[in-house]
């Protein structure tokens, strides 16, 4: 098969907006991301190994990733309930909540950190009921998870909904008439079909939680080997003019980052393969 | 199994989708309705198969076999419902689509697996598609995938089988070859069905009998000769196929016309009452010469001579259109082309007096 670039069309302009996407993208991503790793190529590879491999960086990588992982499953399983009532279901007050679902995206992440970290501190609102449990909702690592759990949300809301409305009503009586449940029709008939969206918002909030700072940092707690998140120790390795300390770690997050969703590209792919027509 | 539909009215809002509609389907019989969209036909479909719910009324009934089943749910009746889209499963497979029904069924009455198989391998081989199992949905054509549909549906062993407007969504030629091959396949297996279409020669020449829908109510039932040859008002006339339209009235005995007249024993009552005239196009008969028959004078816009049959098109007085339909041999004789006087002349007729008709 030949490599084109162009396909004739009717509408001109692919020179032009071909010319600013790629002059954007360098701009905005791919100069500063070079810039990093540039600036980390100035260390030795036993150097940079060294501050990578750090055990208080390790723990970090693992708090991060790990609670970033949680967060996203969690907000992918109620993220496609909430995503499902706003879209199926008309109830008072429904354009409020559908609004609210994107209070994440507009806060700043400090406000939403501190209004977090007050109301799960063992002296808080709702860390007064649980602190007696023996659950620390602040200053720990379910705290973490809080956190980023509260800045995913509308990432799987805002994929899923489009795709919850798309849903064909007919395909959801023809599950009916041949004798499914409902229980039948969501797991083999809605579920599979909205799978590819599922699986973008989730990948969304995943990313997103993977390079937040601001939210997690007032009620983590910061504790080290414990809930002490990377972009944490990035900034507090600037904080020590480590600079080229600091790019190590965020070439490492940088790759890994890119890779996992990389791979999840691939599983979206495979899963989407059959998804295209009716 | 025989389908028996007693008062059931549906509204949707202020909108009434039925009102008060009696319908009794024999067994075995292929029953088409017939309605231009938003008489209800659709509406009465989903009712029959429990995917809607009439307006609570305890005269209201669905009866299958004699059996009231208002009260079951869609799964519950056995029903294959076709749909216009076809509702495939996309993420499915071909094969899986078919064994979706036998597949959810509760463990104690599904089929062990090789059974499955067996019967989706038959079903697959009823709708020519043998080998295409493992295909999906997206890489069928739409007649493939309405045949796929269908076989799903037939896959739970329904007592009833029930399309809405089932070939719709597809080319004038793949419908044709569809519809045949649909009535090959009730003759066949003989399963009471019920289709709904708009297209009045689809369920003219599908269906053993044709119930005609307007405004939601049922306007006229019965063989398709008998709708097309006794249509039992001008709306059904109107429907079943071209017609043209003379205004008259009713005068000592005869209904005239613009320069026709035809015999009417209505009766006096009628005398004085506006009266509808109506011919199918190829009912009427073109002339050069007037011929001391009664006949309408009219001018030749249009000649259509690719075709089984020519069609011309005339302007006829105060400029209604008309449309008349002659086969090659009888045209031949009498050649006209645009342009042209012609005088037409009716050969069989359908007067319409207004509440009452002959």
């Amino acid at each position: 098969m030949a490599f084109t670039f162009k396909k004739r069309s009717v509408l001109p302009g692919f020179g032009l907006t071909m010319g600013y996407t790629i002059l954007y993208m360098s701009l905005v991503v791919m100069i500063p991301l070079s810039a990093l790793v540039a600036k980390t190529m100035t260390v030795s590879w036993s150097q940079f190994w060294e501050t990578v491999t750090d055990p208080r960086v390790v723990a970090s990588y693992k708090i991060t990733f790990g609670a970033s992982a949680i967060a996203a499953l969690v907000n992918g399983f109620f993220g496609l309930i909430v995503a499902w009532t706003l879209v199926r279901y008309s109830f008072p007050g429904k354009k409020i909540v559908d609004a609210m679902v994107d209070l994440p995206f507009a806060l700043p992440t400090a406000v939403s950190g501190i209004a977090l970290a007050a109301l799960y501190a063992p002296s808080g609102w709702l860390g007064r009921w649980l602190d007696p449990l023996g659950i620390k909702g602040a200053y720990s690592p379910l705290g973490v998870t809080l956190a980023l759990t509260f800045i995913g949300l509308p990432f799987v809301v805002r994929t899923l909904q489009p795709a919850l409305e798309d849903l064909d009503a007919e395909v959801e009586d023809a599950a009916a008439s041949l004798g499914a449940t409902r229980l039948q029709t969501f797991w083999r008939v809605i579920l599979p079909t909205v799978f590819p969206a599922l699986l973008t918002g989730t990948t969304l909030a995943f990313a997103r939680a993977l390079g937040e700072y601001g939210s997690v940092v007032f009620i983590a707690g910061n504790v080290q080997y414990s809930t002490e998140i990377t972009s944490l120790l990035i900034i507090s390795k600037l904080e020590q003019y480590d600079y080229t300390g600091a790019t190590s770690i965020a070439v490492v997050m940088l790759v890994s980052s890119f890779l996992l969703l990389l791979l999840i590209n691939i599983l979206q792919r495979w899963s989407g393969r059959r998804h295209s027509g009716a | 199994m025989s389908i028996q539909v007693r008062h059931v009215t549906k509204t949707f809002g202020q909108y009434a989708a039925l009102k008060d509609v009696n319908l009794d389907i024999p067994d075995g019989e292929l029953v088409a309705l017939l309605g231009p969209s938003g008489s209800g036909k659709t509406t009465l479909l989903r009712i029959i198969a429990g995917l809607e719910v009439p307006d609570a009324n305890p005269e209201t009934q669905i009866l299958f076999h004699d059996q009231d089943v208002a009260a079951r749910a869609v799964g519950d009746r056995r029903v294959g419902f076709v749909f216009q889209h076809y509702a495939l499963f996309r993420h499915m497979s071909v094969f899986d689509n078919i064994a979706f029904g036998l597949r959810v069924r509760p463990r104690a009455s599904r089929p062990s697996k090789g059974d499955i198989r067996a019967r989706v391998h038959e079903l697959l081989k009823l709708i020519q598609l043998e080998n295409l199992g493992d295909r999906y949905p997206s890489e069928l054509s739409g007649g493939q995938r309405q045949r796929v549909a269908l076989a799903r549906a037939l896959a739970i062993e329904p007592k009833v089988l029930l399309l809405d407007e089932p070939f719709g969504a597809l080319d004038a030629k793949v419908r044709q070859g569809l519809r045949r091959w649909l009535r090959d396949l009730h003759d066949k297996i003989h399963i009471t069905s019920v289709l709904v279409t708009h297209d009045q020669e689809e369920a003219l020449e599908v269906a053993d009998r044709v119930v005609v829908m307007r405004q939601a109510r049922i306007e006229q039932q019965g063989t398709p000769e008998e709708v097309f040859h006794h249509p039992a008002s001008e709306f059904v006339m109107d429907f079943l196929g071209h017609v043209n339209l003379f205004h008259g009235r009713v005068d000592a005995g005869r209904a005239v016309f613009d320069g026709l007249a035809v015999d009417h024993a209505a009766g006096d009552a009628a005398n004085g009452k506006a009266a509808k005239l109506l011919v199918r196009p190829h009912e009427l008969e073109l002339f050069r010469e007037p011929n001391g028959n009664h006949s309408v004078k009219a001018t030749v816009t249009r000649v259509h001579r690719a075709g089984p049959s020519v069609k011309v098109e005339l302007n006829g007085p105060e400029g209604r259109e008309l449309f008349v339909e002659l086969t090659h041999e009888r045209f031949a004789q009498a050649p006209v082309a645009a342009g042209d006087t012609a005088y037409v002349s009716p050969r069989a007729t359908r007067v319409f007096v207004q509440d009452f008709s002959i």
